[in-house]
C-alpha cells in the first residue's frame, strides 16, 4: 500500500464502493457543492480555486483559476464548460479511471465549475472508446438530476447548471481543446487558429473553458477543505495537491497511482509500482505521455512536478509514465509513437501532415535496416522545421520522440545504419546513382 | 501626428504604414508591396493559417505567426526578408512539395500555379523526400469539374469557399492527415450548384474545369473582359480564347460588381457558343425553306424588304424585337436603328416582361421608377425580404449578396417563395431563411396582404407616419380589415401565428431591403402585389431619407412625403434595359 493519502482515488479505493449516488453521499459527497452555491459568490470560488494553485491536469499544466479568470466578466450571455475526458494519449489512463469508478466526484467538480464561471450548460466530450465509461456518466447525470443536484433549479437555489455527455467519434486531435470545441458543434476535429482563445470565443463563439477531468475531480476536495490544506500538498508553491500518475511498461505492478506532486522518479517506479518487471535495469522512460520526450535513468532523481520535469528536458505532461527495461530497442520505440502520431495528424496544417509522413517513412526504412547516415540528419532537419510552426502543440508533440531518442541513443540509430549496410540493403535512392 | 481609434500604425520591413483596425498583417504587408507567400488564405474568406507558408516574424512575439491571421495592432513591427523567416517558408514548402506529384507538364494550372511560383521564387530544386508519395486512387468527381487530388496541398479554400461565400457545403474534406482528399459530401459524384468557384479558388491544379482539360497553356490564351449576359446581375467575365476557340470564361478576383464570384451559367455556360445546332450563318426563306447564305446577301435583302414595306405601308407598319440577353449598346443602336432610320417607337424586349408590373408601382408610389437599392445596400440590410425570387437559381451572384448580408452580417432573411428548403446539396435562399412562407406562385399577393394585416394589426405602424399621413393609415387599416385570416390561412395554407412572427421581424428592422424577383412579377396581378409591397415598407417607417410620394393599397390613395425606402426587382436590377431574364425561366 502506498505510504501517501490518496485524494481522488481514496472512495474507489474502499471496499464495496460502487460509484453510485448513494456510495458518494455517504463518503461528504456533494457537501462542497451545498457549500458554496447560492451561498459564495462565484467569483469567491474561482478565487479559492486561484489560491489553492491548481494546475490543469491535462497536459499544460495551466493554472485553472487564472483560466476562469480570462472570461469575460461583463459577458451578457451563455458560457460553457466542456470537460475534456477525450482521454487519448498513449500511456494515459487516468480519467478513465475516474469516470468509471467515482463519477459523481466529477460532476460534483464539474457543477462547482459551473457555478464559479457562470455557465448553464456543460459538455463532457468523452473518447468514444469509452463506451463504459460515458454509460456510467449518463446514469451518473441521471442519478444527480433527480436528486436535484443538475438542473434548471439545483438545490433549490434557482441556478441552472446541466450536464451533457457527447462522444468522440475516435480522434486523437479532439483532446485538444478547440479541436473539441470544433467537434463538439458538429463539425470536423481540427484544431483553430488561436488567438482567439476559447475564454472569449470557444464553443459556438462564446466564453468558454475547457478542463480536463481530474482537474475538476480536484474541485470538490478544494472546496470542502480548504485552498490551503491543498496548497500544502505537493511541492508547492508552483505544483500543489496529488496528481494520478499512469505507470505503465515493463514494471511489476502497472497502474494508476496517487501520489502528492513532488515525489521523485525512483519512488513512483520502485516503490509504488513496484520496481522492474524482470529486475533488468531501467533503459528509459516518458514521464508525461507519448508526447513527452524520454528521459533516461539518470533523471530517475527528478521531482515529479511541472518544473523539474521542464529541467530535466521533459514535461509533466498528462501524468502517462511509461517504463521501459534494458534490452529496449529504442528506435522501435520511437518508430511505435511515430506510427501512433502520423496515423492521428489531422492534416490541417501542412508541417505536421507532411512532416509526420516524411518522419514515419524514415524511420521504418531505419528499423527495416534500410537507412543511411544522411536520415539522421534529415530526421532532425524535419523536426526542427516542424517545432513551433504548426496550429496546434501536436506538432511539437510529434517530434519529441525522435528528438529526444537521437540525443540520448544515437549509437542505436547508427547501429541500425550499419547493419543495413553490412546487409547491403540498398537505398533505392543509391541503386539510382549506379551506373 | 495623432492617431484616429480607427486606424493602426505598423511597419513592415521597416516601411511604416497606417491601415484600418482589424486588417490582417498579409493584407497591410500587401498594401506596401509585400507579397508574402501563401496557399490557404483568400480575402473572401475567414482566416484558416493551415499552410503556414506565409509565416513571419513579429517583434516581441517567440514565435514567427502566420500574417492571415495576425491582426495589425499598433506599432507593430514585422519582418517578412529575414533569414529565418526564409528558412521558415522554404522548409513549409518543402513539406509542401514532398506529395506533391510534380506533374507540372500535364497540368492544366501550369503557368498559374502558386506552388510553381513558390518553388521558383525559393529555388526549391532539389528533394531531401526519398519516401513513396501518397497516391489517391483516381475517382469520377462530376461532369464538369476534375480533381487531382495528389496534387492537392489541403489548403481547403474550395470548401471553404463553397461553405463561407456560397453556402452550398457540398465539398468536404475525406480522410485524415496526408490521406485526406477533397470529396462531394456523400458517395455519389458532386452535386451542387456548379457555380465553379473551387476551380478558380484552387491554387494548385487540384480542381479544373473539364470543359476546357488539356486544351491550353495558360500563355497560349487571349483575354478579353466582357459582362456576362445570362442574367440580369451583369457581372464581369474573362473570356479566354485560344485561336478562334472559345476556352474557358472566368472572373478575376475583385472584378466587377461580382467581385471575381461567378454561378454555372457564367463559368460553365460559356460552351452554348460552340453548341453544333447554334445557328451561325444568317438564314432566308427560300420556297419554304430556310436556306444558308452570306452576311452581304441577307443584310441586302432586308434593306431591300424594309424599303419596299416602309414605302407601301409606312413606318408604322414596322414592330422591334430584341432579346433581352443583348448588352446596352446592342440595345441602343437596335432602337436607334428602329426610331430614326426606320421611323417606328414600335419597340419591345423579353426585358420587359413583367418587369413593368414593378417599375410602374414604383413610379406610381415614388414617382420614378428607378431602383433605390445597390449590392451594398443588400450586403448591409438587417431585414431581407425576398418574395419570389428563388435567388440562388435565377440571379446567383445577387443571391450571394443576401447570403453575405445573412451569414457575415447578421440580418434577419424572411422569404415568401414557391420553395421548400432544400435537404440535399442543391442548396437555396430558403436554407438561410428565419420566417419562410412556403406558397404556390399564384398565392403571393395574398401572401404580401397577409404580411401587410399582420404589421397592420400588430400595431407596427409607425405613430408619426400615423400622424403625417393619418387618412393613409385609416385607409390601409380598412382595407387589410376586410381581408379574413381564414380566407388568408385557406389560400396559403399559413397560419395567423406564422404571419405575425414575420411581421415582427419585419418591424424590428431597421434597414429593410425588398427583393421581388421574377416569379412575382410574371404572375398575375402583379402590378398590385407590388403595391402592396410598397405599402408594407411604408407603413415599416422605412422612409426617412427619401422622395416616396404617394402609396396605395387597392385603390385608395393618400399625398405622403417619405424620407426612406429601399426597393429592387432583381432580375433586371442593372437597369431596364441592360439584360433580360433567362426567357423560360
Amino acid at each position: 500500500m502506498s505510504k501517501h493519502e490518496p485524494v481522488l482515488l481514496k472512495n474507489m479505493l474502499q471496499p464495496g464502493y460502487t460509484g453510485s449516488l448513494a456510495d458518494y453521499e455517504k463518503t461528504g459527497g456533494y457537501q462542497a457543492l451545498r457549500k458554496v452555491v447560492g451561498k459564495v459568490p462565484p467569483t469567491d470560488v474561482t478565487g479559492t480555486v486561484m489560491k489553492s494553485g491548481l494546475r490543469g491536469r491535462g497536459g499544460a499544466g495551466f493554472p485553472t483559476g487564472v483560466k476562469w479568470g480570462f472570461l469575460p466578466k461583463d459577458y451578457q450571455g451563455p458560457r460553457y464548460l466542456c470537460c475534456n475526458a477525450d482521454e487519448s494519449e498513449p500511456g494515459t489512463f487516468k480519467d478513465r479511471q475516474l469516470i468509471e469508478r467515482d463519477p459523481h466526484q466529477i460532476l460534483e467538480g464539474i457543477l462547482l465549475a459551473c457555478y464559479a464561471i457562470g455557465a448553464e450548460s456543460a459538455y463532457i466530450y468523452i473518447r468514444g472508446e469509452f463506451v463504459l465509461g460515458a454509460r456510467i456518466l449518463e446514469a451518473a447525470i441521471a442519478e444527480a438530476r433527480t436528486a436535484g443536484y443538475i438542473g434548471t433549479n439545483i438545490l433549490g437555489t434557482g441556478i441552472t447548471a446541466n450536464v451533457w455527455v457527447h462522444r468522440g467519434a475516435g480522434a486523437y486531435i479532439c483532446g485538444e481543446e478547440t479541436a473539441l470545441l470544433e467537434s463538439l458543434e458538429g463539425k470536423r476535429g481540427l484544431p483553430r487558429v488561436k488567438p482567439p482563445f476559447p475564454a472569449t470565443h470557444g464553443l459556438y463563439n462564446k466564453p468558454t473553458v475547457v478542463n480536463n477531468v481530474e482537474t475538476l475531480a480536484n474541485l470538490p476536495h478544494i472546496i470542502s477543505r480548504g485552498p490551503e490544506w491543498f496548497s500544502a500538498i505537493g511541492s508547492p508553491p508552483k505544483s500543489t495537491g496529488t496528481r494520478i500518475f499512469c505507470v505503465s511498461g515493463h514494471v511489476k505492478r502497472p497502474g494508476n497511482y496517487e501520489v502528492p506532486m513532488g515525489v521523485t522518479f525512483r519512488e513512483l517506479i520502485y516503490e509504488e509500482a513496484g520496481g522492474m518487471r524482470s529486475d533488468k535495469p531501467l533503459k528509459a522512460f516518458i514521464p508525461g505521455g507519448a508526447s513527452a520526450p524520454f528521459l533516461t535513468p539518470d533523471s530517475l532523481d527528478v521531482k515529479l512536478d511541472f518544473e523539474s520535469v521542464a529541467a530535466a528536458g521533459s514535461m509533466l505532461g498528462s501524468g502517462g509514465v511509461t517504463v521501459m527495461e534494458e534490452g529496449t530497442d529504442m528506435v522501435w520505440a520511437a518508430l511505435r509513437l511515430m506510427e501512433f502520431f502520423y496515423h492521428e495528424s489531422c492534416g490541417k496544417c501542412s508541417p505536421c501532415r507532411e512532416g509526420s509522413s516524411w518522419l514515419v517513412q524514415t524511420m521504418r526504412r531505419i528499423v527495416a535496416r534500410r537507412g543511411r547516415m544522411e536520415d539522421l540528419e534529415t530526421l532532425v532537419d524535419l523536426c526542427k522545421n516542424i517545432a513551433g510552426r504548426t496550429v496546434c502543440a501536436f506538432g511539437d508533440a510529434e517530434i519529441s520522440p525522435i528528438m529526444s531518442t537521437l540525443k540520448h541513443w544515437r549509437p542505436e540509430y547508427v547501429k541500425m545504419i550499419h547493419e543495413a549496410e553490412a546487409a547491403n540493403l540498398i537505398h533505392p535512392k543509391r541503386i539510382l546513382a549506379q551506373p | 501626428m495623432a492617431t484616429t481609434t480607427d486606424t493602426v500604425r505598423l511597419t513592415i520591413d521597416g516601411i511604416p504604414i497606417s491601415v484600418p483596425k482589424g486588417t490582417l498583417v498579409i493584407e497591410a504587408a500587401r498594401r506596401v508591396g509585400v507579397m508574402v507567400p501563401h496557399f490557404c488564405y483568400h480575402p473572401k474568406l475567414k482566416p484558416d493559417a493551415n499552410c503556414r507558408m506565409c509565416l513571419v516574424e513579429v517583434e516581441k512575439m517567440p514565435k514567427l505567426q502566420t500574417s492571415c491571421s495576425t491582426i495589425a495592432t499598433e506599432g507593430m513591427s514585422v519582418r517578412t526578408a529575414t533569414t529565418v523567416v526564409h528558412d521558415a517558408h522554404k522548409s513549409v514548402l518543402e513539406f509542401i512539395l514532398a506529395n506533391h506529384p510534380l506533374d507540372c507538364p500535364v497540368c492544366d494550372q501550369g503557368g498559374k500555379c502558386d506552388l510553381q511560383d513558390f518553388s521558383h521564387q525559393y529555388t526549391a530544386t532539389t528533394s531531401r523526400f526519398a519516401e513513396t508519395k501518397r497516391i489517391f486512387q483516381k475517382e469520377y468527381f462530376s461532369p464538369l469539374i476534375e480533381t487531382q487530388m495528389n496534387r492537392c496541398v489541403q489548403c481547403l479554400r474550395c470548401v471553404r469557399y463553397c461553405d463561407e461565400v456560397m453556402d452550398v457545403k457540398a465539398l468536404a474534406p475525406v480522410g485524415r492527415g496526408t490521406m485526406t482528399e477533397i470529396k462531394s459530401f456523400g458517395a455519389h459524384p458532386l452535386d451542387c450548384e456548379f457555380c465553379g468557384g473551387c476551380v478558380q479558388i484552387c491554387p494548385v491544379g487540384a480542381i479544373t474545369s473539364r470543359l476546357s482539360m488539356y486544351e491550353y497553356r495558360p500563355w497560349m490564351l487571349k483575354r478579353a473582359d466582357t459582362v456576362c449576359s445570362f442574367c440580369g446581375d451583369g457581372c464581369q467575365i474573362t473570356v479566354q480564347t485560344k485561336g478562334q476557340e472559345l476556352i474557358e470564361v472566368n472572373s478575376a478576383q475583385g472584378a466587377g460588381r461580382n467581385n471575381g464570384d461567378l454561378c454555372a451559367r457564367g463559368f460553365f455556360g460559356f460552351h452554348a457558343t460552340s453548341h453544333p445546332s447554334r445557328i451561325t450563318q444568317p438564314l432566308i426563306r427560300r420556297n419554304g425553306s430556310l436556306v444558308e447564305t452570306t452576311w452581304e446577301e441577307a443584310l441586302e435583302y432586308v434593306a431591300e424588304q424594309t424599303k419596299r414595306i416602309k414605302l407601301a405601308h409606312g413606318a408604322q407598319a414596322f414592330g422591334g424585337l430584341i432579346s433581352g440577353r443583348c448588352t446596352n449598346e446592342e440595345l441602343y443602336l437596335f432602337q436607334k436603328f428602329m426610331r430614326v432610320t426606320i421611323g417606328t417607337n414600335n419597340l419591345d424586349s423579353s426585358a420587359r416582361y413583367g418587369h413593368i408590373n414593378g417599375t410602374q408601382a414604383l413610379r406610381r408610389v415614388q414617382g420614378t421608377h428607378r431602383w433605390t437599392v445597390t449590392f451594398e445596400d443588400i450586403v448591409q440590410a438587417d431585414v431581407l425580404l425576398l418574395v419570389g425570387t428563388n435567388i440562388t437559381e435565377a440571379n446567383p451572384i445577387t443571391g450571394l449578396q443576401v447570403k453575405e448580408a445573412v451569414k457575415k452580417h447578421d440580418a434577419t432573411l424572411l422569404t415568401i417563395e414557391a420553395l421548400q428548403p432544400a435537404i440535399g446539396t442543391i442548396s437555396n435562399i430558403t436554407n438561410l431563411s428565419q420566417h419562410h412562407l412556403c406558397v404556390a406562385p399564384s398565392q403571393f399577393g395574398t401572401a404580401v396582404l397577409g404580411l401587410l394585416k399582420a404589421v397592420v394589426e400588430g400595431n407596427h405602424i409607425d405613430n408619426a407616419l400615423r400622424q403625417r399621413a393619418s387618412d393613409y393609415v385609416s385607409s390601409i387599416s380598412q382595407a387589410v380589415q376586410q381581408l379574413s385570416w381564414d380566407d388568408l390561412a385557406l389560400n396559403t395554407g399559413m397560419s395567423r401565428e406564422s404571419f405575425a412572427s414575420m411581421a415582427s421581424s419585419l418591424a424590428k428592422g431597421r434597414r429593410v431591403v425588398v427583393l421581388a424577383g421574377q416569379t412575382l412579377l410574371r404572375s398575375q396581378g402583379a402590378y398590385g402585389i407590388c403595391l402592396n409591397l410598397l405599402d408594407l415598407l411604408l407603413v415599416k417607417e422605412q422612409l426617412k431619407w427619401a422622395r416616396l410620394r404617394n402609396c396605395c393599397l387597392a385603390h385608395s390613395t393618400s399625398p405622403l412625403r417619405t424620407r426612406a425606402h429601399r426597393w429592387c426587382v432583381p432580375g433586371k436590377r442593372s437597369s431596364l434595359w441592360l439584360q433580360g431574364p433567362p426567357s423560360s425561366r
